[in-house]
């Protein structure tokens, strides 16, 4: 007979790595069947965070930290491989409307609009996300900018920092008559102090608050950022410290009219605000409002790409339904690729929530997928805050 | 809940609507599919490309974040492999805002879901199933939850939320969450409660807009 | 029977029997679900060899598909074929060289960048080029495609123009044919070419077949009257 030429058919194995990369759904799929993840996670186990002791702010007292830097608060988070480093500035601004005035109607008004507007009394930081990618002066992408508005979204609902803790409580600097410099400050004063009635003047004609930015830098991105990003904003914001003001005592006289020839002129002293270079408050945040972030997918296990046993090969008949999964602390690609719904919570140790966000492109979110997710966040915020020595 | 749809009105677009709903107006216009960028090209389907324009001023990085947003409703919706190497164009225009937008996004967010839902409609372009949107709010000091608040009810609140939800079967059944966004100071069982009336108004305006889509394509029929 | 059906919205499809699936149709390929993807009126025909289902709806952006008429713009001249485009920003589609009657190497068409063709859609695989021709490549015959010289283009709904063309009993080219001679090419890509005698009379049915459409079918008497009053007797008085 004729000979037929017979082939050989092997099956081509990749190593694990390799099938990663060609296709990292089989992978991740694979690696789900047998319990972990790509990772070698468990399902719900979290990256180990931790943040830095050492300060670079200004005010830490840190030997290192040069006396000219005017940064605020600082953090540095660091989570699997994911570096987030968080420095907060500042600004001053003047209010537009005088907060204490001697005009009662208006008062009032304003009284009326902040007891409509509960967002009203509280301010947010102005976030500024740059992801590192080996690249300089490239516009922000979709992801920055998306991050940076959701964190300054969240700093505002979540209520952490009230209005009146950013409000400059401006001091007054004085020369006396032996040419000693004296600053006093208006919390700092009895109540019989003559210099008292100097502050309520000035504090009847101007008003001034802090602004504070937050310039988040992300080193060695693996997967989503907020949660990362916003913990490592939380820490920084802990670790601020607000600079005293002062004003110099002769501009604290607003007007003087000067008379030459016969002619008067009116100069009108501007109001040089100083900062003190050693004085400085922390800043007051609402911890009610002080929560923690974490995210979890929910990923369908295909039984299509388990790992069977070679042995069972009979009971393999039965039809299997696709279990869900919940991954908790989504990192690396083929997580982040695959993995279609997410869930972001920010919550307190107590379960109070302060953003959930839900996307469901892929598996089914269930309630009780939610449920779990909020359980878990709850104590991986308690987890965080006794880390982080936020009880305090 | 005072809610209004239009489908189909301008003509120079492959689909178009405009939605109303409470003090928030909002157009949308969908191009597609058409020829995409090189860099916008995605070799296995249909490319995305979504833009939202402010009522008042240039966009900013808000409305960026609404972009990414209703990006995220509307990718699983749309029938993405059917159009390889292609793209569509999504832009909604906020003719009203009905919120303080420095503070909320909330109102806007679920009336441009809602329009841009009508207006693929219209394009026909081929999707899975149909979506429908509302945004809540839980005033301070109560349980309840108000669907569609107005601008003072959103001041007043403890807590906001937007909800998309995806239907399928005659806009009867809900088939997934698509999107929820919950932002203020809630508990776990207010958020239950915020899914539960969220998902009973979700499949009202889903047979709300099942009647615009219908009456549509009724008189697009010549009889 | 007409069906409304939105996406998303179940379909009985009888597991049993061979189902080819039309416009508007879809088979996930993951679940194996036949849905509908488009809001439409359904049409199903059940006869012993399986079933059919297709959702009837209306658009403005044509998707090309084997077998289709259309009327195309050529925008660009290759070494062996030209670039034609259907609609505004969609992707062009080819037509080659070879896709003429007669054609060989020799004998090139001779068609200018901005010309107006005739033409059927030969292929349309979702992932490649599209392309059509201006013969019955089944027989290699002249089949009545090619330049479509002056005359003018009215753009309509693709419903619009699938009516004009394959309803029978559409009656807004009987009505336009009593009152003037023309001719006429409808392209299922939305675009309708008009030529006739004498400009008033192109003008007159191209205003219209634009007014028509999405009116009812009770109305064109009237507005083709009115048209055609307009167009023809202001030149006359």
């Amino acid at each position: 007979m004729t000979d037929f030429e017979t082939v050989d058919v092997s099956q081509v194995s990749f190593p694990p790595e390799i099938l990663a990369k060609i296709s990292p759904e089989l992978s991740l799929q694979r690696h789900l069947s047998l319990g972990l993840r790509p990772s070698l996670r468990a399902f719900e186990e979290f990256r180990d965070v931790t943040i830095s002791e050492d300060k670079i702010s200004h005010f830490s007292g840190f030997e290192g930290v040069s006396e000219s830097n005017d940064i605020l608060g600082f953090n540095v988070l660091k989570s699997g491989k994911t570096i987030v480093t968080t420095t907060i500035t500042g600004g001053i601004v003047e209010n537009m409307v005088p907060i204490e005035s001697d005009d009662i109607g208006e008062q009032e008004l304003l009284e009326l609009t902040k007891a409509r507007d509960e967002l009203n009394q509280y301010v947010a930081v102005f976030p500024n996300v740059t992801i590192e990618k080996g690249r300089k002066n490239i516009p922000p992408t979709q992801e920055e900018i998306t991050l940076s508005q959701r964190l300054h979204d969240n700093v505002l609902h979540s209520g952490i920092i009230p209005k009146k803790s950013l409000k400059v409580k401006c001091g007054l600097r004085s020369i006396d008559s032996e040419g000693n410099i004296n600053i006093v400050y208006p919390d700092e004063l009895d109540d019989n102090d003559i210099v008292k009635d100097t502050f309520k003047q000035i504090s009847d004609k101007r008003s001034w608050s802090y602004v504070l930015y937050a310039k988040i830098v992300v080193f060695g991105r693996t997967g989503p950022l907020l949660p990362l990003c916003w913990n490592s904003l939380i820490c920084a914001l802990k670790s601020t410290r607000l600079p005293r003001v002062f004003l110099d005592e002769r501009a604290a006289r607003l007007k003087m009219t000067v008379r030459t020839r016969g002619k008067s002129l009116t100069v009108k002293e501007a109001h040089d605000l100083i900062c003190d270079p050693n004085n400085s408050l922390p800043l007051e945040m609402h911890s009610y409002g002080v929560g923690f972030a974490s995210n979890f997918g929910i990923i369908d296990i295909d039984p299509e790409a388990q790992i069977g046993d070679e042995d069972d090969d009979d009971q393999e008949m039965v039809t299997k339904q696709p279990i869900s999964v919940l991954l908790a602390d989504i990192d690396t690609e083929a997580e982040e690729e695959n993995v279609r719904s997410v869930i972001t919570v920010i919550s307190d140790s107590e379960g109070n929530l302060k953003n959930l966000n839900l996307v469901g492109g892929g598996s089914k979110l269930t309630l009780d997928m939610i449920k779990k997710s909020i359980k878990s966040s709850k104590s991986r915020s308690k987890d965080l805050s006794s880390k982080f020595g936020m009880n305090k | 809940m005072s809610f209004s749809g239009n489908i189909g009105l301008l003509t120079e677009v492959d689909g178009s609507s405009q939605v109303e709903c409470e003090d928030t107006k909002v157009i949308c216009a969908v191009t597609g599919p058409i020829e995409p960028k090189a860099r916008q090209e995605l070799p296995t389907q249909l490319a995305l490309e979504i833009i939202v324009r402010p009522a008042k001023g240039v966009p900013s990085t808000r409305e960026k974040l609404m972009e990414d947003r209703l990006r995220s409703v509307i990718t699983p919706i749309v029938s993405l492999y059917q159009y390889p190497r292609k793209l569509c164009q999504i832009t909604c225009q906020i003719l009203e805002s009905g919120e303080s937008e420095y503070e909320f996004s909330q109102k806007e967010l679920s009336c441009c879901i809602n329009a841009t839902l009508l207006a693929l409609i219209d394009s026909g372009l081929a999707l899975n199933s149909i979506a429908s949107s509302v945004s809540m709010a839980i005033l301070k000091g109560s349980d309840d939850v108000i669907i569609n608040p107005t601008n003072s009810q959103l001041l007043q609140s403890q807590s906001v939320h937007v909800l998309a939800l995806q239907l399928i079967e005659g806009s009867r059944k809900v088939k997934n969450v698509l999107f929820l966004d919950s932002s203020g100071d809630f508990t776990e069982q207010q958020l239950f409660n915020v899914l539960e009336i969220g998902e009973k108004s979700c499949l009202e305006l889903g047979l709300t807009l099942r009647s615009i889509i219908e009456s549509k394509v009724k008189s697009s029929f010549i009889s | 029977m007409s069906v409304l059906v939105l996406p998303g919205d179940n379909v009985e499809v009888d597991a049993g029997k061979p189902v080819s699936l039309g416009p508007g149709m879809y088979c996930d390929p993951k679940t194996q679900m036949v849905l509908p993807v488009n809001a439409g009126v359904l049409n199903r025909t059940d006869n012993k060899r399986g079933q059919t289902l297709y959702v009837d709806y209306d658009s403005k952006r044509y998707i090309p598909a084997t077998g289709d008429f259309v009327i195309g713009v050529i925008t660009g001249a290759f070494a062996d074929s030209y670039r034609v485009s259907l609609s505004s920003f969609s992707t062009p589609v080819s037509l080659s060289y070879m896709a003429f009657p007669n054609a060989s190497k020799k004998n090139r068409p001779t068609l200018k960048i901005g010309d107006l063709v005739y033409a059927r859609v030969c292929s349309s695989e979702k992932e490649l080029e599209a392309e059509i021709e201006c013969m019955d490549s089944t027989t290699g015959q002249d089949a009545g495609f090619g330049l479509l010289d002056e005359g003018m283009v009215a753009e309509v709904s693709l419903g619009f123009a699938r009516q004009l063309l394959y309803n029978n009993d559409f009656p807004l080219l009987k009505l336009l044919a009593k009152h003037a001679q023309f001719e006429i090419a409808i392209g299922l890509n939305g675009k309708i070419w008009l030529k006739s005698n004498d400009i008033k009379n192109t003008l007159a049915c191209y205003k219209s077949i634009l007014d028509c459409s999405g009116k009812q079918i009770g109305e064109f008497n009237e507005i083709v009257k009115k048209n055609f009053n307009q167009f023809t007797n202001t030149v006359e008085e």
